[in-house]
């Protein structure tokens, strides 16, 4: 038997991984080599002491630590995605007053009699699904197309940066908010 | 004879499913049950450590934080402990050695009778766990994870990220290494 192999054999006996032939071979050749028997006998007391020592009791402090930090995380969460939402709905309200500003104040120059008449004519939507669609229809269709160039352009670019700003700020709270929402991957 | 009920308790998913949902009680459920596993893998590798309070803190927020990314096909416990793990090897690289913290190790209770033969497990004990301690940190993780944590070759390889012979080496080598370093109290040890 060359010396590498009962070497092996102590090893894997500290494995637990040793077959019942090989527990013999072991066994013999402990029984007639001092060297191993010194590093079989060695090795069992140490692994022994590492495997007895009993497991310690936690810190009694612990969990109450730990669900403290938790709720106070997940409330941070709760917070960001308020204030994310607050800005969301600010941009795009924001953006939505100055477009209907705007028209307005192209209703006033067209004269208030034709506010009137168009007033009505939306009133008379009001009770339809998707009225505010129509409003907005009706509000592009017949004044934002007729008001100088530059401020449909300024109005289209303040409402794009409000939903992109608000897109990026839903992102972020989607990424760091993951847990609370309960989004898996 | 009156009904009984059996009243089953979730299992670890059912609890991270509920947390995903937004309940954070169901969180401290599984605190609870692995407050003593987390506990003692931070133990075993720091010792009595000022930041052992700190760092168990840690690994449980870091597990809630990566709820999301728990897959079922694995036991909760071992990602647990592969969390926890991975914060102590990154902690022991970052800290200077400080083999004086391990005294608390070897008072633990024990369940022998005789005051004298409590008194030599402790000196053992306290001996090997300050051997251990000098250890480099790639043999002294197996070390810890498999004779102390109980964890498999295959489970140390997943958390190390390295093939299951190099794991299977290093141990065998930090074992030689333990018995080198105790040479001078081996015959102590002994008796």
């Amino acid at each position: 038997m060359k010396r590498i192999e009962p070497h092996d054999l102590v090893m894997r006996y500290f494995d637990h991984d040793i077959g019942g032939q090989e527990m013999e071979l072991l066994h013999a050749h402990l029984s007639s080599c001092a060297d191993c028997a010194a590093l079989f006998s060695d090795l069992n007391k140490i692994v022994g002491a590492l495997e007895r020592t009993p497991q310690v009791e936690p810190w009694p402090g612990l969990e109450d630590a730990v669900m403290a930090r938790v709720r106070a995380l997940s409330s941070s969460y709760d917070r960001f995605g308020s204030i994310v939402m607050k800005v969301m709905y600010g941009s795009i309200m924001l953006a939505a007053s100055l477009l209907l500003s705007a028209a307005a104040l192209r209703v006033e120059a067209a004269g208030v009699i034709g506010f009137l008449f168009q007033g009505i004519d939306y009133l008379g939507t009001l009770m339809q699904i998707g009225w505010s669609l129509q409003i907005f229809y009706h509000l592009a269709d017949g004044l934002l197309f007729q008001m100088p160039e530059s401020a449909v352009r300024m109005i289209g670019g303040l409402f794009v940066t409000g939903v992109a700003v608000a897109l990026v700020l839903w992102t972020r709270i989607a990424w760091v908010g993951w847990v609370k929402q309960g989004t898996k991957d | 004879m009156p009904e009984e009920t059996i009243i089953l308790e979730p299992s670890d998913y059912e609890l991270v499913k509920t947390c995903l949902s937004g309940r954070d009680d169901a969180f401290s459920t599984l605190v609870a049950r692995y407050k003593r596993l987390v506990w003692n893998v931070i133990y075993n590798f720091t010792g009595d450590h000022p930041d052992s309070h700190d760092l168990s803190q840690e690994v449980f927020l870091r597990v809630y934080r990566s709820l999301h990314r728990y897959n079922p096909e694995y036991k909760f416990s071992t990602w647990v402990m592969r969390i926890a793990a991975n914060l102590c090897i990154n902690w022991l690289r970052k800290k200077k050695p400080d083999p004086a913290s391990v005294d608390e190790m070897a008072s633990v209770k024990d369940n022998r009778s005789n005051p004298e033969e409590q008194y030599l497990e402790k000196e053992r004990a306290q001996r090997i766990q300050e051997a251990v301690a000098t250890l480099p940190i790639k043999y002294r993780v197996p070390i810890i994870l498999f004779h102390r944590q109980g964890l498999s070759y295959k489970e140390i390889a997943g958390i190390l990220n390295q093939p299951e012979t190099i794991v299977k080496n290093r141990l065998h080598r930090a074992r030689q290494m333990l018995r080198d370093r105790l040479t001078f109290v081996m015959e102590d040890i002994r008796t």
